[in-house]
């Protein structure tokens, strides 16, 4: 069976993170506040897959004929996002691959259509292309491209000036750029180092401590991270309570005292086994190393409480 | 979509860790409860029947009605104490054939999907069983209930189905009376049915009051967007990107 029939790639990942440089050696995109996926497209249809191999068409219906943009068989990797207010918003997309109703889905994506934005070709008519280099992958997946729609998009690339293109991406509040080594290949299922996030907004993760129940149905979530083998107080995040994930918190097993020694404002808090990752959104650290705009992104099933510790710059 | 489950199926010396996922979904159109004069969302307060006072959360216990207006109040340590131990497995018992079990027995399906370091034990047992005709019951632990399942392999994957036990099912209240038919008539009767038989296709049949009620709804949302954001500017990630470059390459020019 070949890589198109089979359906399982797993997409190579970023594996390094930088501050923002120049090199002519690289191409510079913008990072794309979506969820990762793979399209397999041909004259027969479309098939959305994203990094876990889901698939995605039943959350994005609107995507069902993205294959009308390409003139062959390919498997493109790429970036599904919804634009609102002029940017990608990752917390929209959140909202609709948690959807199962099929009419608020239609309504959804009314409103608020996804888009699949392509920036790697993977498979080429009957063979994979993920031995060329990046350059040539470029080149082949313009080739592909018939059109560009409000649904499907090739994602642009800067040659490099990394240093101006990432001042203009912060002085927008987007989420930041990657670099990307021109002559590196593609390899299924890695980290590569030849794939670096430069990044604005910045993502970390926490281990949920417990839950503070405030008015209007919002709740600040306490969060903690370790250090040196033992849990420290990290602040908090605010989350509504009617969410998925807040219910799986307050349903966790309840402690009696806090795992760790917690400043003022923590009277009311209610203390849960820690047990459950989050990952928290912010744009920087402010001097006292606190979060700036935190926002409470997801729980992640995929990373043990353990793993989240607390990294030495701060 | 999330799991609902996550467990792993016994089968002889293997475990097979899988994830179940919801197999079928209530597309019922929900509304919302509003006060008729601003259109706000109503709010439900609890309130104490004798006094008449709103009562929170934390002072509310559970009571068990055993005589009119007596209660035995249930503490969270009495329901502890029930509570059946977690056991994620999911013990197979035996393999039976798959019509000998009546389908008022079957409660909800489930997808089993693999997880991780299971594909290939997956793959053994849904092969093996498919090619015997057989299908596996067994026992889990979901959420704080026991539950008897059926797995069901199919041409793609297992479903797991969840099934009641014989005690919850219930008699018919009164059985039919069975008169006396003819032969001609029992003749015509299966003429008649073999002359309406056809596959099924679930696909022909549709909720058509939901339908209707969907493209009223469409109809008046449409209605308001358009009085209420008249003038949105709609902006593409095709313009964000190229307004991007465009305004580096300017930036460049101008060094």
């Amino acid at each position: 069976m070949s890589m198109f029939e089979e359906k399982n790639i797993k997409p190579m990942l970023i594996g390094a993170e930088s501050e923002p440089f120049d090199s002519a050696d690289f191409i510079f995109e913008l990072k794309l506040d979506g969820e990762r996926c793979i399209a397999y497209l041909d004259e027969n249809g479309t098939e959305l897959r994203n990094k876990r191999n889901i698939k995605m068409l039943p959350k994005v219906p609107e995507l069902k004929d993205l294959h009308i943009h390409v003139n062959c068989r390919c498997i493109l990797d790429g970036e599904l996002i919804i634009i609102k207010d002029g940017k990608p918003d990752f917390f929209e997309i959140q909202r609709r691959s948690l959807m199962s109703n099929p009419l608020k889905i239609e309504l959804a994506s009314r409103q608020y259509p996804a888009c699949f934005t392509a920036f790697d070709i993977l498979y080429h008519v009957d063979r994979p292309v993920n031995d060329l280099p990046l350059m040539e992958r470029k080149k082949l997946l313009e080739s592909v491209i018939k059109k560009e729609s409000p649904l499907f998009a090739q994602s642009r690339y800067i040659e490099e000036k990394g240093i101006a293109f990432y001042e203009l991406v912060e002085k927008q509040s987007l989420e930041g750029i990657v670099a990307k080594r021109k002559d590196s290949k593609y390899y299924f299922d890695k980290r590569t180092k030849d794939w670096i996030k430069i990044k604005y907004l910045q993502d970390d993760d926490f281990v949920v401590c417990g839950y503070i129940i405030k008015e209007n149905n919002v709740n600040s979530i306490v969060l903690g991270q370790y250090k040196d083998g033992s849990l420290v107080y990290k602040g908090h995040v605010t989350l509504g309570v009617s969410s998925e994930d807040f219910r799986e918190i307050a349903s966790q097993k309840k402690l009696e005292s806090p795992p760790f020694k917690v400043p003022t404002g923590n009277e009311n808090a209610v203390w849960v086994e820690p047990v459950l990752v989050c990952t928290v959104r912010y744009m920087m650290k402010t001097q006292s190393g606190g979060m700036r705009h935190p926002v409470f992104k997801g729980l992640r099933r995929d990373k043990a409480p353990e793993e989240c510790v607390e990294s030495a710059d701060k | 979509m999330a799991v609902s489950h996550r467990g792993a199926i016994s089968f002889g010396l293997v475990h097979i860790p899988i994830g179940l996922y919801t197999a079928t979904q209530d597309n019922d159109i929900h509304f919302n409860q509003l006060c008729k004069e601003d259109g706000s969302r109503i709010k439900y307060k609890k309130i104490c029947s004798k006094c008449g006072k709103e009562v929170s959360n934390e002072d509310i216990v559970k009571g068990f009605e055993y005589e009119k207006d007596k209660y035995v109040i249930l503490t969270d340590e009495d329901f502890e104490k029930a509570k059946t131990e977690k056991d994620r497995t999911i013990h197979i018992l035996h393999f039976t054939d798959l019509n000998s079990i009546p389908p008022i027995y079957f409660e909800k399906t489930y997808h089993a999907i693999p997880e991780s370091g299971g594909d290939k034990a997956f793959e053994l047992l849904r092969r093996a069983m498919k090619e015997e005709n057989k299908i596996a019951v067994a026992k889990t632990v979901m959420g704080t209930k026991e539950k008897l399942l059926a797995l069901i392999p199919t041409d793609t994957g297992i479903l797991v189905e969840t099934m009641f036990f014989a005690d919850e099912l219930k008699e018919a209240p009164k059985e039919p009376a069975k008169p006396a038919v003819s032969d001609a008539e029992i003749q015509m009767a299966k003429a008649l049915i073999n002359a309406m038989a056809q596959p099924f296709e679930p696909e022909k049949y549709h909720d058509e009051y939901r339908a209707r009620l969907w493209d009223i709804i469409n109809r008046k949302i449409h209605g308001k967007e358009f009085v209420i954001e008249p003038d949105e500017i709609k902006v593409d990630v095709v313009n964000l990107m190229d307004a991007l470059k465009q305004s580096l390459e300017q930036v460049g020019a101008k060094q």
